[in-house]
């Protein structure tokens, strides 16, 4: 079990990475000897987010086989699916600007449950919230990644149940934090496709320009365009830790406990039968 | 519901459409496949209950366009034909305004509406349900999550009311946020609570009694397969971009990543074995309409085999503002219009039918 679960983390983190270079590439693809933005370039810019597209759905695949296959019990399975369920109710709660309180739970039960289960929460939850709001598109595996690394994200805070008010306000701030990030990413996969640059815009990217350039270019785009949405966001999520923060958590843990008892069968394998 | 195709055959049609709509910027073909995405949804939309909150959905990304065409032209004063000019002491806007701005902000909003248009017309003629019973095998436990969660969810919203009647009975009021508190808590706990019932009555049911099936010998070379792939499929993204003089390098290792993985995949999905109560029906004209879109799509992508630039449009210079067209590859697009032609004519209200379990 201990080296399954090892390698459920090395996976996540893998396919993580191949997510984050595919979002990440219009920042580093075009190195200098490409920058003669020929007609061969432009074109294969053109399809670059098709390409990009399909990546991020397999590493989706890859993690929600494998974290599936390994210590997924009828429990888990249960809450899981309850817990998606009630995430996507609090979605579609409407709020002043980008607020949103879909990231409230896989926050919260990624720092009490552990970051693989907040990451199935948080890309799970926007996966059933398109399927019920009709929201299937394009742009769905890069919510659902970008949301997943939210729950993720929360498990790296350690325990400070000890700590009283403080494990509250510092969840606050890491929830600002990731509520900020996540903003910043999501515009990051559309940016270089919406509206892309002619000549001397300051704001939009083209091809071959280098990561500096790129970077400045990105932080004026982000401030002129979605800073704002992105504050409410980060506000919103910072709120509702802080107001309903201790209480959730505390039932969370109380069930962690029912939840944690495992029957194991007298003999290993026994259901074992040749395919 | 009735429905007029196989949510496959839909997703096949989404695919090809909206992977060939990302491909062009050429404003006459992206608004070839628009026209034939249009008469789609519009006989999707005499048929689907869903189809009216995609309205609304769809003139906001009529809005967009407007917008993007005005704001591409006065931002950027590149181009040949010069329509008039601005004072050149506005900030900003200032300077030419040139056809080529205005032709590129309307290839690009056309781009956008296109792929809004094309997820609107599948999501409004397939039904979730229908199309989640189709979740490839190797997913079959996030599928199972995402079932039980979309049948929780309507007990969700009753649970939602129930406890909110009971708390004003009580004399609770709702004023300010800190007043939900009494709403979430209790929706929270008797969730988790559905959630224990739910975890013994699937163990009574047997529940994980295949899943031990798999030896764990097995479980790390599928586990260690799947890594090595996705390695190599970093190795092969990061080799790509840097190398781009042997761009074969990177190539072959992101496609030898994705075959592992799909090996992978193929055998956690074997042993994975489900029984259908409801079968749905592959109707000829299902065939018909996978077959169109395949066809037009292949034939799009070997005609850019073939020649680079068939689909390459850049309004500016060196390049020509004036799109090219070949009509051989405009029949092709116009094929996505295959399933409003194949479908016969909507009968108006007609009773519901209950599909028959067979």
């Amino acid at each position: 079990m201990r080296q399954a679960g090892w390698m459920n983390t090395l996976i996540i983190l893998a396919a993580s990475a191949v997510g984050v270079a595919a979002f990440l590439y219009p920042f580093f693809t075009l190195s200098p000897d490409q920058q003669m933005a020929g007609l061969a370039a432009r074109a294969h810019a053109n399809d670059a987010p098709l390409v990009l597209i399909i990546l991020v759905v397999f590493c989706l695949g890859a993690i929600l086989a494998n974290l599936g296959s390994g210590e997924m019990n009828s429990k888990m399975v249960a809450v899981l699916g309850v817990l998606v369920a009630m995430n996507a109710v609090l979605r579609a709660i409407p709020g002043p600007g980008g607020f949103s309180a879909v990231f409230f739970l896989p926050i919260l039960c990624g720092y009490a449950y552990g970051g693989v289960f907040g990451f199935l929460l948080g890309a799970l939850s926007l996966l059933v919230s398109a399927l019920m709001g009709g929201g299937v598109g394009p742009w769905l595996p890069y919510q659902m990644f970008t949301a997943g690394w939210v729950g993720l994200a929360s498990a790296w805070i350690p325990d400070l149940r000890r700590f009283g008010r403080l494990e509250s306000i510092v969840l606050a701030v890491w929830g600002a934090v990731l509520g900020m990030v996540f903003g910043a990413i999501m515009n990051i996969w559309f940016w270089p496709f919406v509206m892309p640059p002619a000549g001397d815009s300051t704001m939009y990217w083209s091809a071959g320009l280098g990561m500096r350039e790129t970077l400045k270019r990105y932080a004026v785009f982000y401030v002129a365009t979605s800073l704002w949405w992105d504050l409410g966001r980060a506000g919103g999520n910072a709120l509702l830790i802080l107001l309903f923060g201790p209480a959730v958590l505390k039932v969370l843990r109380r069930f962690q406990a029912r939840f944690r008892f495992h029957i194991t069968p007298a003999v290993e394998h026994a259901g074992a039968e040749p395919d | 519901m009735r429905q007029e195709y196989h949510p496959l055959a839909w997703l096949a049609w989404a695919t090809a459409a909206a992977a060939i709509a990302l491909m062009t910027l050429n404003p006459l073909y992206l608004t070839l496949l628009a026209l034939a995405v249009l008469a789609n949804y519009r006989v999707i939309s005499l048929r689907s209950p869903t189809a009216r909150q995609w309205g609304a959905f769809l003139k906001a990304g009529l809005l967009i366009w407007a917008i993007t065409i005005p704001f591409n032209a006065l931002m950027s004063h590149h181009g040949r034909y010069v329509l008039f000019r601005l004072p050149a002491n506005w900030p900003l806007v200032g300077g030419a305004i040139t056809l080529e701005a205005i032709a590129y902000g309307f290839a690009r909003g056309l781009s956008l509406v296109l792929l809004l248009m094309i997820f609107a017309t599948f999501n409004s003629a397939v039904d979730t349900a229908r199309l989640l019973r189709r979740m490839p095998a190797f997913l079959y436990l996030a599928g199972m999550i995402t079932s039980i969660a979309l049948a929780f969810v309507p007990q969700m919203i009753s649970a939602l009311q129930e406890i909110r009647e009971a708390q004003r009975v009580r004399g609770h009021r709702f004023r300010t946020i800190r007043d939900l508190l009494p709403l979430i808590m209790p929706l929270l706990t008797t969730g988790l609570e559905r959630a224990i019932q739910l975890a013994e009555s699937m163990e009574a049911r047997g529940f994980g009694g295949s899943a031990a099936s798999i030896s764990r010998s097995l479980n790390y070379i599928l586990k260690g397969m799947t890594l090595a792939g996705l390695l190599a499929l970093l190795a092969g993204m990061f080799a790509r971009s840097y190398w781009s003089r042997q761009a074969w390098i990177g190539i072959l290792l992101s496609a030898g990543g994705l075959l592992l993985m799909t090996a992978a995949f193929w055998v956690q999905g074997r042993r994975v074995r489900r029984s259908r109560y409801r079968h749905e029906l592959w109707l000829s004209r299902d065939t018909l309409m996978v077959a169109c879109g395949a066809a037009a799509a292949a034939g799009i992508l070997i005609a850019r085999a073939l020649n680079r630039a068939a689909l390459f449009y850049y309004p500016y210079p060196p390049y020509s503002v004036w799109p090219a067209f070949d009509w051989r590859l405009g029949l092709l697009y116009a094929l996505f219009m295959a399933p409003a032609w194949l479908l016969p004519p909507a009968r108006a209200a007609q009773p519901k039918q209950l599909p028959l379990p067979r």
